[in-house]
């Protein structure tokens, strides 16, 4: 009977027209995902990892497509008026609902098993590259299938087949799907899923909650794989251990109990409202006499508004103040609270941050957007198919009323109620700013809500016309699915164009310096899409009904696209006109051409820049600058030289590039690149000059060049100033883009900061706007007003390294002294917040760093607030270092129990006057790791004097585990730290553990001293120290050699700790530790060495930290303490780099 | 006045649902009579303009129905086969909101209207109560109040008394015949007593072609003392089929009893019974068989 039924339900699944459009979906989605490439660039597409990791984000999708199969499963009788039919045969509700259930499980698996077929029909398509390709098995695909897919599937059919049939409603469904999504953001939340672009690296404790709570495995799975290099992503199967096996067991029996639940509860006979009943119970209504009726005129007077407003009163009715939507909308007010506030409280290395408008927005901006797509897929097949599936069309379609009155009376309700899930976002927003006493920024919060609804809205539209204009409901939701997925993806498969891609525009930034910036260019494109959604919606229009299509006349079309003509007009105007449109293809060609043609030049000696006098005239007001005067260019090589290739960024126009020395000066426009030919060669040591005269025009509203800005500016020096010789900062980066394009290695091995070793003195007067105050290097020598330009003329008393920024705001300002330094800092009224503790960091960092390496070389230090759109914490150049609006002012470092990052990232920042601008590396391997390495310790070293040991600690376990997940993206043999070539991986979190534990080795004393002589020797112009040179100054030590110049990794483990109190009353602790130290996939290296155990009170407080011998192997250590530990570890201060923390401590 | 010229549709699949129908319909109830899938509902549909045609016309008092259904629409009041309601919607707000869909846009006027429709359909006491919990009779009755909503020129209600038990039946025609004296009621059935009791036109349409149409009396005029009857033993229903033209056989009573068209009496125990409407109807259906 069982198989009867299951065959029956295969066989009704299968033949559907949906379940057809399933399988090609599915093939469809598995043949982008790894036709894109998908997944990280350093391994294989056909990765195991890949593999996983794409099944999974499908089998999030899945739940889309299981509607059709599990959702309809039962509650298909009733739509059909089969129920009293099927439920008066002889079938027993076991069987009848195991029966319908497994069969439309195994439809529904049949169909998703489709992705891998897609998958591996991409595998073999001729553009995938070579090198991102391993050997194929069919192993890996079926893998992820059984233990990722099966269980994803088998809970997400459980749960829609559940609740559909017990309440037998197929909106409850969805809306139980939609909870089954709010689940999974919130552990990827929680686990600050790669998934979830938006969240923060770092912090982990709550990793393996999230990683069970995950119906989906998505978390358990990034768990798992979190420090897997990419060998291990490349060749490893998932394993069935640990939280991912929980996971897996947890829902499967959470799938399990769903079915036994719907055994029980599942009425086997047709379920009536009790309403219903009592009407069968009261004939007497049916009876009697008619009553007379009362005699009425009526005349026809058509009025469509009434019809439309009466129309939206029932969708309203019939959706918004439907139970599922207001569950959902609750569920979804508690998911962006908890959202919300768990991002406040745990930025970056677990600090709190205030509550701006941007910061809530961007937490909750990419969840809203992706509730909302899902409420649009779901809800729009439900309100286009209503009446037809109500059977009530053919009422309402003889009625006169227009076509317009239904489509915009459905889209409304859609409308309605993204703007219901997006009030409620704004409204949980501005209520957290109320809790946390932050005033309430209702204007910006309102423009956030704005920005993410608008796109949904136009989107709704699109859902609309694609369901009216579809022969199926469910095949319609496909459909309007994979629309939503090219426009959110449609950049992936070559849809680059503003005018292409559906509803998007630029990013939006937020400050609270300037506003919004990039709303104009968002406006304007909306004002087109809305065009264009509104012919679209004249076509749902048209079509509504079946039969005669109904007239639209000429004058809306032909008024919406003068609108899409106009407005594309101007976008066009924007993006080619005030600039040279180009595709991020195009940039990359132009980048490979120019390093074909220029690479040769990077071989011969050019001229360094040895002053700069230059005038900087900004313009806030339209974001417009000219930069103009003279460079000093002497010949430091020992050739002469006869020609200078002077280059200008190519934004530049109305250049003019003068040498008095030239004999000629040939422009290349292509590049921007001025070769002057010199009348005489330039002799070594003899000096020249060029003149320039650059002005960066107003690049309409979607510029990129975000420098110069309303309120806000910063400027670059790279970005403004002409340059001398080759520039490598053009090449591409892209190792993978490099080996497609067969350029071979980059000649830009580190940062552009690093790379240039010019030391200028610096003349510069920057203009800016009257109530502007205009920063810029060097000692203030004059303020001035002139042509209602507000001046400031700033010249520097030695030479500074040539990396630069100049910027103005209308700053305020707050001076103090420090030994003779004029310490300053600039900060947007309002954010002051933080001003006494940055001045205090900084005061520390001078007097201790200043003691310790050698004395801080310029009469001021200025601190300067910049805007939030830019992507550093800080930027520290010679005397000025700018910090970031969000991650520097506005960090609240008011809790006392958390990591002070408004003292570190000062104390950082002040520390690279030491490291970057008084010793300046020479380009070459390892020249980061002597800037941020040393920046790093000097950083600790801070952090340790200020809030002692214990935060050090807290500080290196997020670099212990910045490191081990930063070395998984290497797309080439990760190098030792002396050897390494900007990969910030390893000169930042690698670097601070290994400098911190060599002080641990050496003692603070030698190390400083060693740091102290390498600045007196290399510090200042020409220094241009090597790794080498730094390494020589350090003491020779075996460990230090192995650190350094080689890559290895630990692994402590304590096995096992017992402690017992002794007769005298103090506490006799046994414990075994397993030590090993290996190279990457190498054999074991022998080990002998000291390292720490402690043992720490219930308070955290250390009882005894002392260093014992360890060797390879099992180590037996037994130490007494004078009071009762609660807990022991090896190695608690992270002086190793170790492949597994979590096992290196023990509680009693 | 409805006059619907050479009408045909056939559908994608295949099916031709209409084949070159012309009817002239003045005022008054007209019955539309045939067997089920003789494309009773395509026609309604067609002149309610669910649907379009692939040819002819349609005119209703002299405007061009195809042209401009809106116009039809206004003046247009249908009651579908089968229909179903948003649930949990009281009858009166139901009412309202398809009135303003047709057009009342007067409150007042729509308060009186919908009111008056709910007495005059009896169910004004249960008004309130959601029309997705109503009894088939009810529905049927709540089917045609939104139908005369807006005082419509033309009623078309399609297969109305399906379903509905002999009282409910009753009061339904009641209803029927008492709005038909003022305007166009086109009532499609396949029960052939539905017509005989209200209609004074109508039409059989059977394989989506009009077979006959007229005034009921005259039609079955045209039959007048040729029908006979005889009673006779099921097994033997066969054989009379093959040699005489069998309007209808029908159990009565437990025996078989034919009705046989002839001008002679065909047989020794037929007897000369006074035709009916139902024998017009097997009459022509039998003729558009042959």
């Amino acid at each position: 009977m069982i198989g009867e039924i299951i065959r029956f339900e295969w066989r009704y699944h299968t033949r559907q027209i949906s379940f057809v459009a399933a399988v090609l979906l599915f093939a469809l989605f598995g043949f982008v995902l790894t036709a894109t490439g998908f997944g990280p660039d350093n391994i294989h597409i056909n990765s195991p990892y890949s593999i996983a990791e794409s099944i999974g984000i499908l089998s999030l999708l899945s739940v889309f497509a299981l509607a059709n199969f599990c959702a309809n499963a039962v509650v298909r009788d009733r739509e059909y008026q089969m129920e009293e039919i099927v439920f008066t045969t002889s079938v027993e509700k076991l069987h009848f609902l195991l029966g319908r259930f497994t069969g439309s499980f195994l439809a529904a698996f049949t169909a998703f098993s489709f992705s891998i077929v897609g998958m591996l029909i991409a595998r073999f398509m001729p553009w995938q590259e070579p090198d991102r390709l391993g050997a194929t098995s069919l192993v890996p695909y079926l893998w992820a299938l059984l233990v990722i897919a099966l269980p994803n599937v088998l809970f997400a059919a459980v749960l829609l087949f559940s609740v559909s049939t017990i309440t037998r409603s197929v909106l409850a469904s969805y809306a139980a799907s939609v909870v089954l999504y709010v689940l999974y953001f919130l552990a990827s939340s929680l686990t600050n899923s790669p998934l979830m672009a938006a969240s923060a690296p770092g912090a982990n404790e709550w990793a393996w909650i999230a990683a069970i709570l995950d119906p989906f495995a998505l978390s358990a799975f990034f768990e798992q794989t979190q420090h897997w290099t990419a060998v291990e992503r490349n060749a490893r199967l998932l394993s069935l251990s640990g939280n991912f096996l929980l996971n897996r067991v947890v829902w499967i029996g959470a799938s399990l109990a769903g079915l036994a639940v719907v055994y029980r509860l599942f009425a086997f006979r047709v379920i009536k409202s009790s309403t219903q009943r009592r009407a069968v119970l009261q004939p007497a209504s049916t009876g009697g006499g008619r009553a007379e009726a009362t005699p009425y005129v009526v005349t026809i007077n058509e009025n469509a508004v009434q019809a439309y407003l009466s129309a939206t009163k029932f969708e309203v009715r019939a959706f918004l103040l439907s139970a599922p939507f207001i569950a959902l909308v609750l569920l979804w007010a508690g998911l962006a609270a908890t959202e919300v506030l768990s991002d406040l409280t745990a930025g970056e290395v677990g600090t709190a941050i205030y509550p701006m408008a941007g910061r809530i927005f961007r937490s909750i901006g990419t969840p809203l957007g992706l509730l909302g797509a899902i409420l649009i897929v779901y809800y729009s097949a439900e309100m286009v198919w209503r009446e037809r599936s109500l059977q009530m069309s053919h009422l309402l379609h003889a009625s006169p009323a227009r076509n317009a009155v239904f489509v915009l009376s459905k889209w409304t309700a859609l409308t309605a109620m993204i703007g219901v899930i997006t009030a409620a976002g704004i409204g949980l927003g501005m209520g957290v700013q109320l809790m946390r006493g932050y005033p309430v920024d209702t204007g910006a919060m309102l423009a956030y809500g704005w920005f993410c609804a608008a796109p949904l809205v136009l989107y709704a539209i699109v859902a609309i016309v694609l369901q009216t204009l579809s022969p199926h409901k469910y095949v319609g939701m496909m459909i309007v699915l994979v629309a939503l997925i090219i426009g959110q993806r449609g950049g992936d498969l070559g849809l680059d164009h503003p005018l292409v891609r559906f509803a998007s525009s630029s990013e939006i930034a937020h400050s609270d310096l300037y506003g919004f910036r990039g709303a104009t260019y968002f406006h304007w494109s909306t004002a087109y899409w809305s065009a264009i959604a509104g012919l679209l919606l004249l076509l749902a229009i048209r079509k509504w009904r079946p039969g005669a299509k109904e007239r639209i006349g000429r004058a809306l079309p032909a008024m919406l696209t003068a609108v899409l003509i106009a407005t594309g007009a101007v976008i066009v105007y924007n993006t080619h006109i005030l600039q040279a449109y180009t595709t991020s293809a195009a940039r990359e060609d132009w980048r490979e051409s120019y390093e074909k043609k220029y690479r040769p030049f990077s071989a011969r000696p050019q001229p360094r820049i040895a002053a700069i006098r230059a005038t900087v005239d900004l313009r806030p007001e339209d974001g417009s600058y000219r930069v103009h005067g003279d460079y000093v260019l002497v010949n430091e090589s020992t050739q002469p030289i006869k020609e200078v290739l002077i280059a200008v960024r190519r934004e530049a126009t109305a250049v003019s590039i003068a040498m008095p020395s030239a004999r000629r000066i040939d422009r290349d426009e292509t590049y921007n690149q001025y070769l002057a030919t010199l009348d005489a060669p330039l002799q070594p040591g003899a000096r020249t000059t060029v003149r320039f005269d650059l002005r960066y025009p107003n690049r309409g509203f979607v510029d990129e060049d975000d420098s110069v800005v309303e309120n806000g500016t910063y400027l670059m020096s790279f970005r403004a100033f002409p340059s001398i010789g080759y520039r490598w900062t053009y090449e591409i980066e892209d190792p993978r883009e490099r080996r497609l394009r067969g350029l071979g290695t980059s000649s830009a091995p580190d940062q552009p900061e690093i790379a240039a070793t010019e030391w200028v003195d610096l003349d510069v007067t920057v203009s800016t706007s009257p109530d502007q105050i205009a920063i810029a290097p060097g000692a203030l020598l004059r303020e001035w007003q002139h042509d209602g330009r507000r001046h400031f003329r700033y010249k520097t008393d030695e030479p500074i390294v040539n990396i630069f920024s100049i910027a103005s705001a209308r700053y305020a300002v707050k001076r103090e002294t420090h030994d003779g330094v004029a310490l300053e800092l600039y900060y947007h009224p309002g954010h002051g917040a933080n001003a006494d503790r940055i001045l205090r960091a900084s005061k520390d960092t001078l007097a201790h760093l200043g003691e310790a390496f050698g004395p801080y070389p310029h009469p001021h230090l200025r601190i300067v607030e910049v805007p939030a759109h830019w992507q550093f914490g800080g930027f520290a150049t010679g005397g000025v270092i700018f910090l970031h609006e969000a991650r520097g002012f506005m960090i609240d470092a008011r809790d006392p129990r958390r990591l002070d990052l408004v003292y570190r990232r000062t104390a950082h920042e002040v520390a690279h006057q030491w490291w970057g601008h008084r010793v300046m590396p020479g380009r070459g391997p390892g020249a980061t790791t002597i800037v941020e390495s040393l920046t790093k310790y000097s950083e600790l070293l801070m952090l340790e004097r200020a809030y002692g040991r214990d935060v050090v600690r807290e500080s290196l376990t997020h670099e212990h585990n910045r490191y081990l997940t930063g070395r998984t993206g290497e797309t080439d043999v990760e190098p030792p730290l002396a050897r390494g070539r900007g990969q910030s991986y390893l000169y930042y979190p690698k670097g601070a553990i290994v400098m911190y534990a060599i002080k641990d080795l050496i003692g603070e004393k030698v190390l400083n001293d060693a740091l102290r002589t390498f600045v007196r020797e290399y510090g200042g112009p020409h220094g241009d120290p090597k790794m080498a040179d730094l390494l020589q100054k350090l003491p020779r030590h075996p460990l230090i050699e192995e650190w350094m110049n080689d890559v290895v990794l630990y692994d402590l483990k304590l096995e096992s700790a017992n402690a017992r109190k002794l007769p005298d009353g103090r506490y006799e602790v046994k414990m075994r530790i397993n030590a090993t130290k290996q190279r990457e996939a190498g054999p074991k290296i022998p080990m002998r060495e000291s390292i720490d155990i402690g043992m720490f009170s219930q308070k955290n407080a250390p009882l005894y930290v002392a260093k014992h011998p360890l060797h390879d192997g099992v180590n037996d250590v037994t130490v007494i303490v004078a009071k009762e530990p609660a807990f022991a570890a090896v190695d608690p201060y992270v002086t190793r780099i170790d492949r597994n923390r979590f096992d290196n401590g023990k509680s009693f | 006045m409805l006059s619907i010229d050479h009408l045909s549709k056939t559908y994608p699949n295949g099916v031709r649902a209409l084949h070159d129908v012309t009817l002239q319909i003045g005022k008054g109830l007209f019955g539309l009579l045939g067997p089920n899938g003789a494309g009773k509902s395509s026609l309604m549909r067609t002149i309610a303009t669910l649907q379009e045609p692939d040819e002819g016309s349609i005119v209703f008092n002299g405007r061009d129905v195809l042209g401009d259904p809106r116009g039809l629409r206004k003046q247009l009041g249908y009651l579908p086969q089968d229909f179903g309601v948003y649930p949990r919607i009281p009858a009166i707000d139901l009412l309202d909101h398809l009135a303003v869909l047709k057009g009342v846009s007067d409150k007042q006027q729509r308060r009186a209207q919908v009111e008056s429709l709910l007495q005059l359909t009896n169910l004004y006491d249960v008004r309130k109560r959601a029309v997705s919990t109503f009894s088939g009779g009810m529905k049927q009755r709540f089917g045609i109040a939104q139908a005369l909503l807006g005082d419509p020129a033309l009623i078309i209600v399609d297969e109305p008394t399906a379903g509905l038990d002999p009282e409910e039946r009753n009061r339904f025609h009641d209803l029927l015949s008492e709005i038909g004296e003022n305007v166009v009621v086109i009532l499609s059935t396949h029960i052939v007593d539905d017509v005989s009791d209200l209609c004074t036109h109508m039409a059989v349409l059977a394989n989506g072609r009009v077979l006959v149409q007229g005034k009921p009396s005259e039609l079955i005029a045209q039959l007048e003392s040729r029908v006979w009857r005889k009673t006779v033993r099921k097994d033997a229903v066969a054989r009379y089929r093959e040699s005489h033209t069998v309007l209808s056989s029908r159990l009565f009573a437990g025996e078989t009893r034919i009705h046989v068209l002839a001008d002679e009496r065909p047989e020794e125990g037929f007897e000369r019974v006074a035709s009916g409407l139902e024998d017009v109807y097997f009459s022509v259906l039998a003729r558009g068989r042959a």
